[in-house]
């Protein structure tokens, strides 16, 4: 491997690291804090209807 | 005991028990009120050229910027996207992204226009129509990217909020629509034609799927069903298959099926046949109806030359349908 590639790898790595503590830092993920649920438009209660 | 609901966005209209979710996956019943599972939380994001979608005629060269979530109404035996859309929201990975954000996003990304596609729009209704009024104040455009199977109450409230649209037709006959996707035909033929009435820029995509929907046949109706319904401007789009989810036995559409399809919908009268996911075919191009040459050159999503000067073809002055601007 050349010096210019080794420092290619290591540089792509370490933003790597970079980018997922990024991504834990910013909250993101289905564990994080989540635009409420929406109520659906367009429905009917239903309770005349059999089953 | 909390109520059963109704969902009555699309034609499936289910019918749920408290604690179920409808047939998309996306909707639920929580203690009696029907809930998006969806709302603000996308699992794909992405800018892409508008041309991907596929739209040819709404700003060419433009950015896209894309979203989806998990979840669709519709069971494709060859969708493209099967794994985010043949899953529950939980199951995905998804980014916190309410509509503020997303158009906030969008202009950051300089794109012209939000499109709501990969999956099935539809089923984030609520979510793609809150985002598309904030899009429209931002000067942005909204483009949809749908199988069309919604009910049409619900269409008619979002076209004013939607510029273009990308309809696929899949098949011209019941039987095989519903087994090939597990909709009806009808409800998205109704769609085509509310859309158009609506002022919505409606482009077509028909996947041909060898052994399914190949027949020079099915491609004349089509045609003529465009023609007659939706006009002859309106572009139809023949998309290479690509062996998919259930569909890996069949092999790709050979070239020559497409391009019966393109000479059939050309001589049948349309203004605007295209040939996609064959990148460098001459049906990739917008041609004039008049002088019949290129106004717009493609090879796959790039454009390599356009000819359309204030919507008209540079050559001849004809006027060229679409959203130029």
């Amino acid at each position: 491997m050349t010096r210019q590639n080794f420092l290619k790898t290591l540089g792509s790595f370490l933003l790597g690291i970079l980018g997922m503590s990024l991504r834990g830092l910013s909250g993101r993920g289905n564990d994080a804090a989540k635009t409420p649920l929406k109520e659906a438009r367009y429905y009917s209660k239903a309770d005349h209807l059999a089953g | 005991m909390a109520p059963m609901v109704e969902c009555e966005l699309c034609p499936r209209h289910c019918r749920l028990q408290n604690g179920q979710r409808g047939n998309c996956r996306a909707r639920m019943n929580i203690d009696g009120k029907l809930m998006s599972l969806v709302y603000g939380q996308p699992c794909a994001v992405h800018a892409d050229p508008i041309e991907k979608k596929p739209l040819f005629h709404v700003l060419p060269g433009s950015g896209s910027f894309s979203i989806a979530t998990a979840g669709c109404n519709g069971h494709c035996k060859y969708c493209q996207n099967w794994q985010i859309s043949q899953s529950n929201p939980e199951e995905t990975t998804n980014v916190d992204l309410p509509p503020d954000k997303v158009v906030a996003a969008a202009l950051n990304s300089r794109c012209h226009s939000i499109a709501y596609t990969y999956s099935e729009p539809i089923i984030f209704y609520e979510y793609m129509f809150d985002t598309a009024d904030i899009a429209h104040r931002q000067g942005l455009l909204n483009v949809m990217v749908s199988a069309g199977y919604i009910e049409q109450k619900p269409l008619v409230d979002l076209c004013p909020q939607i510029d273009a649209a990308n309809v696929d037709l899949k098949a011209m006959n019941d039987e095989t629509y519903v087994n090939l996707t597990t909709m009806h035909m009808k409800p998205v033929l109704d769609t085509l034609v509310t859309m158009k009435k609506n002022n919505v820029w409606v482009e077509i995509t028909n996947l041909i799927v060898p052994t399914w929907n190949d027949r020079d046949k099915d491609f004349r109706q089509l045609a003529r069903w465009v023609k007659d319904h939706l006009g002859a401007d309106t572009p139809v789009h023949f998309s290479r298959f690509w062996p998919m989810h259930q569909l890996l036995n069949l092999p790709a559409t050979p070239p020559e099926t497409l391009r019966r399809a393109w000479d059939i919908a050309k001589a049948e009268g349309l203004h605007f046949a295209y040939v996609g996911n064959v990148p460098g075919h001459p049906g990739n191009n917008t041609y004039c109806p008049k002088d019949h040459k290129p106004v717009i050159r493609r090879r796959g999503y790039r454009i390599l030359e356009n000819n359309i000067i204030d919507g008209k073809c540079k050559f001849c002055g004809t006027t060229i349908p679409g959203i130029w601007a």
